[in-house]
């Protein structure tokens, strides 16, 4: 039995099992974060990737860690920093020598070559390193000698970038900013997670973590994400939602007119549909809601919409504008 | 085929009801605009600006409102997958209504199997659809003010329109209030006329009113319009009684005087007649007839008197010709008035002008009678000077002396009428004077800017009101009580001033100015006519300028003369100055002498200077108060015959 044939109930009642557990799993480690997790799940399952901001010490990199090993696939951890290469996370061809072929060229991968990539701090290298990072988000392969070295999928990238520490960063330009699906805001943790935290952290034992999905199956549930329903209605909310980022549109909120330079790109509508569509399986439904693209358009926008120096001087963040547009925006005309 | 009609259902009874409340908000909202027009009517219909039928337009158009916004409401489309949206999101279904009615209306090769499966996982949650808590119905947004304005406008209805009653308005009388001066100054004035027994009636009746009136003033039971009216009205009486003009008997009794000055016999009646007084040729006339019966004249002096009495009897202008002229005179006033009827829409200034001459016409026709009545005496005294001169030609002593002494009997009549006359034109003064002392104090009153506060009149007039109670008194009207006078004189005490003489009580005091200059300081003060009572503190002191600060009550405590000696009416003083270099005040005077001060007597220039300031008044922008105050000047200060 194909996955084509099979009933759509059951396909989204695996997934949201599936995805149970893999809460589960991290939830060993990781204390809270719901939205966070969910955020990094949802561009797995939708072949994105996300860029978590966050100040240190948050867990971002434990977050990753703990949802590599919950899924059971190779993860690399790039540490960014100035003087890293393109060559140091893409590899290098050494020459090698072995008694059947004698010298030749041998392509060593870098660590870029993993399923789950953590990428910490990646404003902190270059922008020639973060461009080669960006390709190969982009590609899924990586060229090196003219060979094209393909990346194996599933192939997830999280970023993370601090916000306080600027002084010799190289911030990432909006056009590679729009190669991340989803860009999360890790907040600080409520008391009672605090709590849960030093209880987990600073005791004897060590939570293990199952993996509770293989390689195969992340696949698999690519593919029912695809194939999840998506009414007229929804997508059209979406789509105004995008345009509504735009200064220049007539129906565009006074926020949006008076701090926004350049609204989302069509990606960005892309981003909230398919991030709409997990989040329909994440709920057990077999059709996105306007409620879906609303959950998942701050985060598929953020990084988006660029503000303009009025908009920066008054310290105007980009997600009051977007809570401006969600609440501007109806679901439909009465 | 999915039934789809589980979630269809529902979703129609949203928009069912999303119509009723759609219509509900429409219709209340126009019922308030409604509402808003039918008051309008109502209160048209209460204010009598319409009647019932007039109203009814808008009646009909408060009605119909309402009735098209419930149309309108019913009738606005909604949206396709509004109700199924608002299914959702009352019942937290995320979108699962909405879509699945999408999805449905695709054709089913084209629903994808996640389409079929979205559209079941609909159909079982349709169970749970309410479509009252999709849509709940509530009040109508504006209902509270339809309510209101409908309360509103039933109040309106209900009430009833009170018929204008004319409100009595109760005029509070803001009493007149004169000096005591002033008061004073007319009091009294006309008792003479009162009591007098040969005062005519009607003029005892008017001096009467105009006694009655200055009572009424100083009980303060008048306000200034009720005064004016009365002054008005006594004006108008006296002028209805006044039955001859009294210039225009005088001319013609001296006309008649010339005649008879022709005979010596008729000499004294002559004399009589040309100084217009009636009453002393009437007694002449009786002395002539007595003569004729008693001492015949010779023929030559019946012979002049004859022809005399013939002269005089004859008419230098018949009735006729005064008649003509004023009935060419009341013509031409007739047709100016017509002219001017004849225009329209006459402005405020036409319509005064048109009231004078109304006035000055009735002034006319008043005349007209007058001189009517006066030509007929004058023609009866003429019949009889006739008669007497035909006696006498037939030498008919006895009859020509009965003629005689019956146009001594004309004259009799032409005499009391004579002093009416006069006495009449004192009451006319005596009002005129009141009317102009009211119109003052209310012209003062206006630049003072005080109501009511009449009390400081006496300080606060100024000068005029006191010389006007001063001039008053110097012409034997005062009471007799001290006056303030003001002394200017000499800073050093150098210069002799000459005082005013005091008047006393009714006495014709008079002042007079000696003025001597005095050498280097040697001034002599010789008031003459001082009279027994005197001024206060501060009369007579040459050397200094003093203003008295009122009317004197009573005898100077320190006056040397014995107030019970009747024939002490003068006396002199002499002042001694000091002897000191400086200018001396006699320097100045004699300056002032040499360009200011006539060595003629005043009544010589009277009329030059008099006739001088008329035309200063006539040509000059001078105030009418200030020129009432020349005028009146120059009326006290007109010589008179004996002067």
């Amino acid at each position: 039995m194909t996955e084509d044939t099979i009933d759509p109930k059951l396909l989204v009642e695996r997934f949201h099992e599936d995805m149970e557990r893999v809460r589960a799993e991290v939830g060993k480690m990781i204390v809270g974060q719901t939205e966070i997790l969910d955020g990094a799940l949802t561009c797995l399952l939708a072949g994105g990737h996300a860029l978590l901001e966050g100040v240190p010490g948050l867990g971002k990199t434990m977050l990753v860690r703990s949802l590599a090993d919950a899924l059971r696939l190779q993860f690399s951890r790039i540490q960014f920093t100035p003087d890293l290469m393109p060559a140091d996370i893409l590899g290098t061809t050494v020459i090698s020598e072995d008694d059947a072929r004698g010298k030749s060229f041998e392509f060593r991968p870098g660590p870029i070559f993993a399923h789950v990539v953590l990428a910490d701090e990646v404003n902190r290298a270059t922008p020639k390193t973060q461009s080669a990072l960006l390709e190969a988000m982009q590609e899924h392969s990586v060229t090196v000698a003219k060979t094209t070295h393909r990346l194996e999928e599933p192939y997830f990238v999280l970023a993370t970038q601090n916000p306080l520490e600027m002084e010799g960063t190289y911030p990432l330009p909006e056009a590679q900013l729009d190669r991340f699906l989803l860009k999360l805001h890790v907040e600080f943790p409520s008391r009672e997670e605090l709590h849960q935290i030093l209880d987990r952290t600073t005791g004897a034992d060590t939570p293990h973590i199952e993996p509770a999905l293989d390689r195969e199956r992340i696949l698999q549930m690519r593919k029912v994400v695809r194939d999840v329903a998506v009414a007229r209605h929804v997508q059209d909310y979406a789509i105004r939602v995008l345009e509504a980022t735009h200064p220049e549109r007539p129906d565009a909120p006074e926020k949006v007119r008076r701090y926004v330079r350049f609204g989302g790109s069509p990606r960005g509508a892309q981003a909230c549909l398919i991030g709409a569509k997990v989040q329909a399986l994440f709920d057990g439904r077999f059709s996105a809601s306007v409620d879906d693209v609303r959950k998942v358009a701050k985060a598929a926008l953020r990084h988006r919409v660029i503000l303009n120096f009025e908009g920066e001087a008054e310290g105007v963040q980009t997600d009051q504008v977007l809570d401006e547009i969600l609440a501007t925006v109806k679901e439909a005309k009465e | 085929m999915t039934d789809l009609s589980p979630i269809r259902r529902p979703a129609r009874a949203v928009a069912r009801r999303m119509r009723l409340q759609r219509a509900l908000d429409a219709g209340t909202t126009l019922s308030v605009a409604g509402l808003g027009v039918a008051g309008l009517a109502v209160a048209l219909v209460k204010a009598g600006a319409a009647v019932g039928a007039e109203a009814m337009p808008f009646l009909w158009a408060a009605a119909a409102l309402p009735a098209l916004g419930l149309l309108v409401g019913a009738l606005r489309p909604v949206g396709r997958l509004v109700p199924a949206q608002r299914l959702d999101r009352a019942h937290g279904l995320r979108s699962r209504v909405a879509s699945a009615l999408e999805f449905a209306e695709l054709p089913a090769s084209e629903r994808t199997p996640f389409m079929q499966a979205a559209i079941e996982d609909a159909l079982a949650h349709a169970s749970e659809l309410e479509p009252r808590r999709a849509m709940p119905m509530r009040v109508p947004r504006d209902l509270v003010a339809a309510v209101g304005v409908g309360a509103g406008v039933a109040v309106l209805a209900l009430l009833e329109v009170p018929e204008r009653a004319p409100v009595e308005v109760t005029s509070q009388l803001s009493p007149l209030l004169l000096h005591a001066d002033d008061i004073d100054a007319f009091a009294g004035g006309l008792d003479e006329l009162v009591n007098d027994p040969d005062t005519e009636d009607e003029v005892r009746d008017a001096a009467r009113r105009f006694n009655q009136l200055m009572e009424d003033l100083a009980d303060r039971r008048l306000d200034r319009t009720e005064a004016l009216r009365r002054i008005t009205q006594l004006e108008r009486r006296i002028a209805e009684g006044r039955t001859l003009d009294a210039e225009a008997l005088r001319d013609t009794l001296a006309e008649l005087g010339d005649d008879l000055r022709r005979a010596s016999l008729t000499e004294a009646a002559s004399e009589a007649l040309r100084d217009g007084d009636a009453a002393r040729a009437e007694q002449a006339m009786r002395e002539l007839a007595d003569q004729l019966r008693t001492e015949p004249p010779s023929r030559a002096e019946l012979e002049r008197l004859r022809q005399a009495l013939e002269r005089a009897a004859e008419e230098r202008r018949s009735p006729e010709e005064i008649q003509r002229e004023i009935e060419r005179q009341r013509e031409q006033m007739q047709r100016l008035l017509q002219r001017e009827r004849e225009k329209n829409q006459l402005s405020e200034r036409e319509r005064r002008l048109l009231q004078r001459r109304r006035r000055d016409l009735e002034r006319l026709e008043r005349e007209q009678q007058q001189a009517q009545e006066q030509q007929r005496q004058l023609e009866r005294l003429r019949r009889e000077m006739q008669q007497a001169a035909e006696d006498l030609r037939r030498e008919m002593n006895e009859q020509a002396a009965e003629s005689l002494d019956r146009g001594a009997e004309d004259l009799n009549r032409m005499a009391q009428q004579q002093m009416t006359e006069e006495q009449m034109q004192q009451l006319t003064e005596q009002l005129r004077q009141l009317r102009e002392m009211l119109r003052r104090q209310r012209q003062q009153q206006a630049q003072n800017g005080q109501n009511g506060q009449q009390g400081q009149q006496g300080g606060g007039r100024g000068g005029q009101g006191r010389m006007d109670r001063f001039v008053l008194r110097a012409r034997g009207q005062g009471d007799g009580e001290g006056v303030p006078l003001v002394m200017p004189g000499g800073q050093q005490g150098q210069g002799g001033q000459g005082g005013q003489g005091q008047q006393g009580g009714n006495q014709q005091g008079q002042g007079a100015r000696a003025l001597t200059p005095g050498g280097q300081g040697n001034a002599q003060l010789e008031i003459p006519g001082m009279g027994a009572e005197r001024e206060g503190q501060g009369q007579g002191q040459g050397g200094q300028a003093s203003v008295g600060p009122g009317a004197g009550t009573g005898h100077d405590p320190q006056m040397l003369d014995d107030p019970t000696r009747l024939d002490s009416t003068r006396r002199n003083i002499r002042v001694q100055g000091e002897q000191s270099e400086g200018p001396s005040r006699s320097e100045v005077i004699l300056s002032a002498a040499d360009r200011g001060f006539a060595s003629r007597g005043y009544s010589e220039v009277y009329t030059d200077y008099s006739s001088h300031a008329e035309e200063v008044l006539e040509t000059d922008e001078i105030p009418p108060g200030y020129r009432f105050y020349v005028r009146r000047y120059f009326q006290l200060i007109r010589p008179r015959d004996d002067e």
